[in-house]
């Protein structure tokens, strides 16, 4: 139930860890796409990075895909996909909103 | 013989560690500065923690909460290898492990990246993860002297007479004094960081800790050695007590589950082989249980048997122990013959320095008659009272309550000048306390009064007029016993009996 209400609204690291999850890949993979693709905005821990996969996992948001040796590669699911959209609306509603209102005045 | 040495020649450290867990970022503080001084974490465990000495360096520490472990899951689980591969490959060396708490280590020019990046994140998985443990041994310690404490004040005769009930009984509440505080301490600290956050990476945080902590291990190594101390002081000095054999199923309870604990860390691989193990571990006590208890039960219907069917013989008394001349007092009629005198039971504790029974058998034409009388010189006259008490409770809710009340004798108390005097109306026993000196003489000696017809036991079914008609006749027989005047008690056997004893 915690963890559902965290998925409320993504934070910054989830948010790219999905994002990075619409492609196969394993967890120090993600460590490093998402520091290549923020350019070092966003940084993932190893620990922090632990917990938020075996949550996604446990809450049907990612599966794992296959794995060699100790190395899991895991993708997004259709649920994990919806709740991206979602959340990929949400921001765009929110720039938007921004735009309006500040953008305008630029 | 260096070969029984650990590993290598490298010189070692322990320290004390508790087992302190919410303040792990005070544990990275310490260990590092360890570190800086030359001595290398190695391992951590229940209660000391292990230091290597090697070459000072300026090393970072990272303690991380692993989620999926605990005092029932394997050591090291598929979820585990996984995590600490991917902690491994960002750069950070696997130390050790304690429980949740999982060590790491960077060079600090290394500079690499935190563990825990999201601090929101990892300060409520340990809250939620690790304030049980802080908590569990304190309360642990605490319910377990409560209840002891508690159980020796309604049974004070019981913990009066061995080594093991005197140190429940006395020593006891100081320990659960000192538990208590230390769990009074533990929970309002568990709150304080419940409300304001983990404490800092800061020394200081883990020596508030383990100071918290060492309160708890002393009172719970206390409790321990107060035990085996009684234990040892009974197996020498009384013998006949079955302390020592009550203590089997509780040791056997405590092997198997530390074995239990054991295996599964070491042994374990998966999540789910806990609740297998500590399956298998219950029902291992229960067959233990059953089989002590099987055989605990066999000796003592031997005893009652070896009790009933005894060779008659006449023994000395042990050393230090007076005789009561009862035989010579029933000697003195010529029918009657002494067959069998025996100290069965002796023993001492510091509440009861000296405790003894002399137990007779006689007969009279084709009667068998018995008599044993339990003696107590105790310590003080608070002790003698307090056992008196007891019997009185203990006959009125568990033996004879059917037939007996304990009926305190006045004219009796005065006439003999003693401080207690109760007699049962039915089954007879005479309780009389004297200062610090108690004596419960149970036996056939009353002819004192005309004895009820008929005595009930427990299980007897009685209907209800019976019933009616017994108590009317019991009544009558304890007015009179009552009411009996010190010379007609002179000219009786049971003063006879009374006069050998308390002279």
């Amino acid at each position: 139930m915690v963890a559902r209400k965290q998925l409320k609204n993504l934070t910054e690291p989830m948010y790219y860890i999905l994002l990075i999850l619409t492609t196969p890949n394993h967890g120090y993979g993600i460590m490093q796409r998402v520091e290549e693709m923020t350019e070092g905005h966003v940084i993932i821990g190893a620990g922090t990075l632990y917990t938020l996969l075996s949550r996604f996992e446990n809450e049907g948001i990612i599966k794992v895909v296959s794995q060699e040796d100790r190395k899991k590669n895991y993708v997004i699911t259709e649920k994990g996909r919806d709740l991206l959209e979602e959340e990929f609306q949400r921001l765009n509603r929110l720039i938007q909103d921004g735009e309006r209102l500040l953008g305008g005045g630029s | 013989m260096f070969g029984l040495r650990k590993k290598d020649q490298a010189r070692r450290k322990r320290v004390y560690w508790g087992y302190s867990t919410l303040d792990y970022k005070g544990m990275e503080a310490y260990i590092e500065k360890m570190s800086s001084d030359g001595w290398h974490l190695e391992s951590i465990g229940e209660v000391w923690a292990t230091f290597r000495e090697g070459k000072p360096q300026n090393l970072r520490y990272s303690i991380d909460v692993f989620e999926q472990s605990g005092t029932l899951t394997p050591e090291v689980t598929d979820e585990l290898k996984e995590y600490r591969n991917l902690c491994e490959e960002s750069g950070w060396t696997f130390v050790t492990s304690i429980k949740h708490l999982q060590i790491f280590v960077s060079k600090e020019e290394d500079h690499l990246l935190p563990l825990q990046t999201d601090e929101e994140l990892e300060e409520n998985l340990a809250k939620k993860k690790l304030w049980r443990k802080d908590f569990s041994i304190g309360i642990g310690v605490f319910l377990l002297t409560l209840g002891l404490v508690i159980f020796s004040r309604f049974r004070a005769g019981m913990y009066m007479d061995d080594y093991l009930g005197n140190m429940i009984f006395y020593v006891y509440p100081f320990m659960m004094i000192s538990a208590a505080l230390g769990l009074v301490r533990s929970i309002l600290w568990i709150r304080k960081v419940k409300k304001e956050g983990l404490p800092d990476k800061q020394e200081e945080t883990f020596f508030s800790g383990r100071r918290r902590q060492l309160l708890i291990d002393l009172t719970a190594i206390s409790i321990l050695l107060a035990m085996i101390l009684g234990v040892i002081l009974d197996t020498i000095y009384n013998p006949e007590t079955d302390m020592p054999f009550a203590l089997i199923p509780v040791i056997v309870g405590f092997s198997i589950g530390t074995i239990l604990k054991l295996t599964i860390r070491k042994k374990g691989e998966k999540k789910e082989d806990g609740l297998i193990f500590a399956i298998i571990a219950f029902l291992m006590i229960f067959i233990v249980m059953a089989v002590v208890n099987h055989f605990e039960s066999q000796r003592f219907e031997r005893e009652i048997e070896e009790q009933f069917s005894r060779e008659m013989r006449i023994e000395e008394a042990p050393e230090g122990v007076s005789v009561y001349p009862i035989e010579e007092i029933f000697l003195a009629e010529e029918d009657r013959e002494l067959q069998d005198r025996r100290f069965p039971v002796t023993g001492q504790s510091f509440a009861v320095p000296v405790y003894y029974v002399q137990s007779e058998k006689w007969i009279r034409g084709e009667e068998e008659w018995g008599i044993a009388v339990r003696t107590y010189e105790t310590r003080s006259e608070r002790i003698a009272q307090r056992i008196v008490e007891e019997y009185l409770e203990l006959r009125r809710f568990h033996f004879h309550f059917f037939t007996d009340r304990w009926v305190e004798m006045e004219e009796q108390k005065q006439y003999w000048q003693v401080d207690e005097f109760y007699m049962t109306e039915g089954f007879p026993a005479i309780l009389i306390r004297r200062g610090d000196t108690l004596w419960l003489i149970e036996g056939d000696y009353t002819d004192y009064a005309r004895e009820p017809e008929k005595h009930f036991e427990v299980g007897d079914v009685v209907d209800g007029d019976e019933l009616d008609r017994h108590y009317e006749e019991l009544n009558r027989h304890y007015e009179e016993a009552r009411e009996l005047s010190n010379e007609e008690i002179r000219s009786l056997e049971m003063a006879l009996l009374l006069e050998g004893i308390l002279r």
